[in-house]
């Protein structure tokens, strides 16, 4: 009978109102969720009686499915820690829950969310309050990142930070931007050494010197514009590793430049580069000195002795200052001498459907038949994004939205009421009818 | 949801409007505070993902002129050195005494002439030859306490330079421990503005020392050197050696080893003016211990030896033997061009004719090499001391005015030597000082404006309340949708 239909359609009626309720609700609760992915209902109709034209009629009812948008995004919004990290695009970013870490057998499940704010506990290692776990590729002892495969987790690591960890980094290059007294080479002129100390870094982080001498040879008469520069290296008892002859021009328009340099002992002298090859005690150091007519490096100029510019890289031994996350995933460790290094890389992890993950507790995802097979990409490569360091990503839901739908759901809700409340009453009239 | 887009938005502008309040306060706070460089907040955009997301506070930037700065720490060291020379003349114009004071060693030779005279007149006046004493040995005391000054001098340069010397290391390590801190600091994204306004302090006193140069290098590094070229700081501080000596007799010089110089990482340096730390109080100090203070006792001791050799020629008292000491002698015994140096804080009376000592006035008037006492009126040789005093004579050593003078006047040349060096000295340290003056007001100039933080801080409240007045906003939006 088609009325019965009716009262079977009211009540698919509220229940299908009832779970667009449920998903309303759930929105308006994660509204202030960093990274929640709002959820949606969609009613479909059902159709029982097929016949056209029949004059009878029996209602199908309506069915609810839910869904969530996880490929929607979020906007970004700005914090105060390094270490909270959001996705700018699509990917996201590798977790296991910490649950798991201690779990030697078996597989361990990839995990993936869109935003964390990432803390390290008492091991170091990275992970957010509610136990999820950052995973990384670690960096080799220069820096560099080692090839990984991308389509298994086997080369992923939980990442690890300890607030204590120090590292050296030995010089390698310096640059000599010194003046030289032009009056010192004249005749007449003491003939004084000009002593210059320079620090520099060795392989294990100590602090040595390289001191350098000029000494000017004075002739008996008019100027000589000639210095012999000898270098000595603390690090092997003041041994020296070079003698060089520096001659510097007194033409007009190169007045002051390096004209020559001979080496009497020690490494050569690059005239392309300006660069002189010494061997320091942990192993080859360059130093650039300027080339022929350079203005900028060694140079011989009025009556001071000025060392204009001196550079060089290395660093003594630091400790852990500050760590933060590059746009390209790289986990960068600063340390209190100024002294930056890459310590992991964090790759987005896409999949070709994003909406069809398994949604899990704790805004994560994971892969599932209908979202396809992952790939571990570098951020910002392919169709990914980047990271965002000092950066949340907020709850997709629009509250003025989910109120509205609210509105709907609760005038449908008891227009539902109504249809069975009216079948009902027709019920009871056909009931009347025998006294 | 773009709406609490808007709302993080506005609580950047809030968090940059509260920075750069604290900004504006710590600089009206420090509007009097030596050293301190008025800070600015430097803001940003702040872009995720390519959407703006309000604000971004950059850094506080610290406003210095550098250029001032080096030029002031130049001026200061000249300056400190200008007033280090001329404290050292006033010294000792102050122990030789002005020519219209009875003190002075002018007034004390004219008042031995004045004796000499008296007694010639009156030879058998016994009072008359004590006057004579009398009048002799305020001479040699004079002569004693000038030298003894000159001594005294050269010793607080000594004890000074240690004291400098001790200064400079001291800094030098607190300047290398600062670019550590101020490295670790701005690697830890801390503000290190106020380690940066110590560091300039620190070198500030060391510009007093020695004429220092700064270099920046790389991460708001610094190093120093001198205007003569020694690299004080260059990844590590030097360490500048010196060593003082408790006493300093007028006979030790560097040169004899008797007394330290400088070394640079145990290298030894020349110490003087000219080098590589000369130029500053530190150079000054050492102009005084080895050169300016030892020509004053050269002068000194050119004057008392010309005293002594007038006295102790026997043309003047035949009853001296050749060899023989004078009215003046050297400790006792007769002077010997050999024991030049230092003979003004040595020079006595002769005992011969000290009665405390055993001697008899009355020998200035009969001869100090008299056996028997002569004839009482005789003023034969008072009146040949007093032509020997006043006789016109070309002094063996020092450098006094061109040809042969009376002893008063070598004292008087001397005198007006000192007094002309001292004006001069004055002139350079009036001119280094105004100058000084003048680059401490640039660089003041550069200083807090208070009231151009007042019009700051205005633009910061209308800042913080406009901000405030998008949150209020944006939270009547969110009352009108729950009121639906």
């Amino acid at each position: 009978m088609s009325i019965s239909s009716s009262l079977n359609a009211g009540v698919a009626g509220l229940a299908a109102n009832a779970t667009r309720l449920a998903t309303i609700s759930d929105n308006i609760a994660n509204s202030g969720t960093y990274g929640y992915k709002r959820a949606t209902t969609e009613f479909e109709s059902m159709v029982i009686n097929q016949a056209r034209g029949a004059g009878v009629y029996s209602a199908g009812g309506v069915r609810a499915s839910t869904t969530r948008l996880i490929e929607e995004r979020g906007t970004l919004v700005s914090t105060s820690n390094s270490l909270d990290l959001a996705v700018s695009g699509r990917g996201m970013l590798p977790v296991i829950p910490s649950v798991t870490l201690d779990n030697q057998m078996g597989e361990q499940p990839l995990m993936m969310t869109t935003t964390g704010a990432f803390r390290t506990d008492s091991n170091g290692t990275l992970m957010t309050e509610s136990g999820l776990v950052l995973l990384g590729w670690p960096a080799n002892a220069d820096g560099s990142i080692p090839v990984m495969p991308r389509d298994t987790v086997t080369g992923l690591e939980p990442v690890i930070v300890n607030a204590n960890q120090t590292a050296g980094d030995p010089t390698t290059e310096m640059n000599l931007g010194v003046n030289l007294p032009a009056v010192g080479t004249e005749a007449g002129a003491t003939g004084d050494a000009l002593p210059l100390s320079v620090e520099y870094f060795g392989n294990l982080g100590t602090s040595e010197t390289l001191d350098i001498t000029f000494t000017p040879t004075v002739p008996a008469s008019g100027a000589s514009n000639e210095w012999t520069m000898i270098i000595k290296d603390s690090a092997q008892g003041g041994a020296t590793i070079g003698e060089y002859v520096l001659t510097f021009d007194d033409t007009r328009g190169n007045g002051g430049t390096l004209a020559a340099v001979s080496v009497t002992s020690g490494g050569a002298y690059d005239a392309a580069t300006g660069s002189l090859a010494l061997t320091v005690e942990g192993g080859p150091l360059t130093m650039t000195i300027g080339k022929i007519g350079y203005t900028n490096g060694l140079t011989q100029l009025s009556d001071s002795f000025a060392p204009t510019h001196i550079t060089k890289d290395g660093s003594p031994v630091g400790n852990l200052t500050g760590v933060e996350v590059d746009e390209n995933g790289y986990i960068k460790a600063t340390y209190d001498t100024g002294f930056i290094r890459t310590v992991y890389q964090i790759p987005l992890v896409d999949v070709p459907n994003q909406n069809g993950l398994l949604s899990l507790d704790n805004q994560t995802f994971q892969v599932s038949p209908t979202s396809g097979s992952f790939f571990l990409w570098d951020a910002g490569d392919g169709p990914t994004g980047s990271i965002e360091g000092y950066a949340r990503e907020g709850s997709t839901v629009d509250v003025a939205q989910e109120l509205t739908n609210l509105i709907q759901t609760q005038r449908a809700y008891s227009s539902n009421a109504k249809v069975i409340q009216t079948v009902d009453e027709m019920l009871q009239e056909t009931t009347n009818i025998k006294r | 949801m773009s709406i609490s887009g808007s709302l993080s938005n506005a609580l950047s502008g809030l968090a940059a409007a509260s920075r750069m309040a604290d900004v504006v306060a710590s600089n009206t706070a420090n509007a009097l505070t030596e050293g301190y460089a008025r800070r600015e907040l430097l803001l940003s955009s702040q872009s995720l993902g390519g959407n703006g997301v309000g604000v971004q506070i950059v850094g506080i930037e610290r406003i210095t002129n550098n250029t001032v700065i080096q030029d002031l720490r130049l001026a200061t060291s000249a300056n400190t050195a200008a007033e280090v020379r001329t404290d050292f003349y006033s010294r000792i114009e102050t122990a030789l005494g002005a020519p219209e004071d009875a003190s002075s060693l002018v007034s004390k030779v004219s008042a031995f002439e004045a004796a000499l005279v008296e007694a010639s007149s009156r030879p058998d006046s016994t009072s008359r030859l004590e006057g004579v004493l009398r009048t002799a040995t305020a001479i040699t005391d004079h002569l004693k306490s000038v030298s003894d000054g000159i001594s005294a001098i050269r010793m607080d340069a000594d004890q000074e330079i240690q004291r400098q010397v001790d200064t400079l290391n001291a800094s030098l390590q607190q300047v290398d421990q600062l670019n550590a801190t101020i490295l670790a600091h701005n690697s830890a994204g801390r503000d290190a503005t106020a380690l940066l306004d110590q560091r300039q302090a620190i070198i500030d006193q060391i510009s007093a020392i020695v004429p220092v140069h700064q270099q920046e290098r790389d991460n708001h590094q610094v190093s120093l050197y001198t205007s003569g070229g020694a690299i004080l700081l260059e990844g590590n501080p030097s360490r500048i050696g010196f060593s003082s000596v408790g006493i300093i007799t007028p006979d030790m010089t560097q040169q004899s080893g008797a007394l330290s110089g400088l070394t640079l990482n145990g290298t030894p340096i020349n110490s003087s003016k000219g080098g590589v730390l000369g130029g500053g109080s530190l150079g000054a100090q050492f102009e005084v211990r080895d050169d300016l203070a030892t020509s004053a006792q050269t002068q000194i001791d050119a004057f008392a030896r010309d005293l002594i050799e007038r006295f102790q020629d026997p043309a003047v008292d035949p009853t001296l033997n050749a060899g023989d000491a004078g009215l003046f002698t050297d400790s006792g015994v007769a002077f010997s061009s050999a024991n030049e140096i230092g003979i003004a804080g040595r020079i006595r009376i002769s005992s011969l004719v000290n009665p405390g000592l055993g001697g008899d006035v009355t020998r200035l008037r009969d001869g100090l090499g008299a056996i028997t006492a002569g004839d009482s009126g005789d003023a034969t040789l008072l009146n040949a001391m007093l032509d020997g005093l006043t006789a016109p004579r070309q002094p063996a050593t020092g450098t006094f005015s061109e040809g042969a003078n009376g002893s008063i006047n070598l004292a008087a040349d001397f005198l007006s030597q000192i007094a002309g060096n001292r004006l001069s000295a004055e002139d350079t340290a009036s001119y280094t000082a105004a100058r000084q003056s003048a680059l401490k007001e640039l660089a003041l100039a550069d200083g807090v404006d208070t009231d151009y933080e007042m019009q700051t801080l205005l633009k910061v409240e209308q800042m913080y309340a406009a901000n405030a007045r998008v949150i209020q906003t944006i939270d009547s939006l969110i009352g009108q949708i729950l009121e639906l």
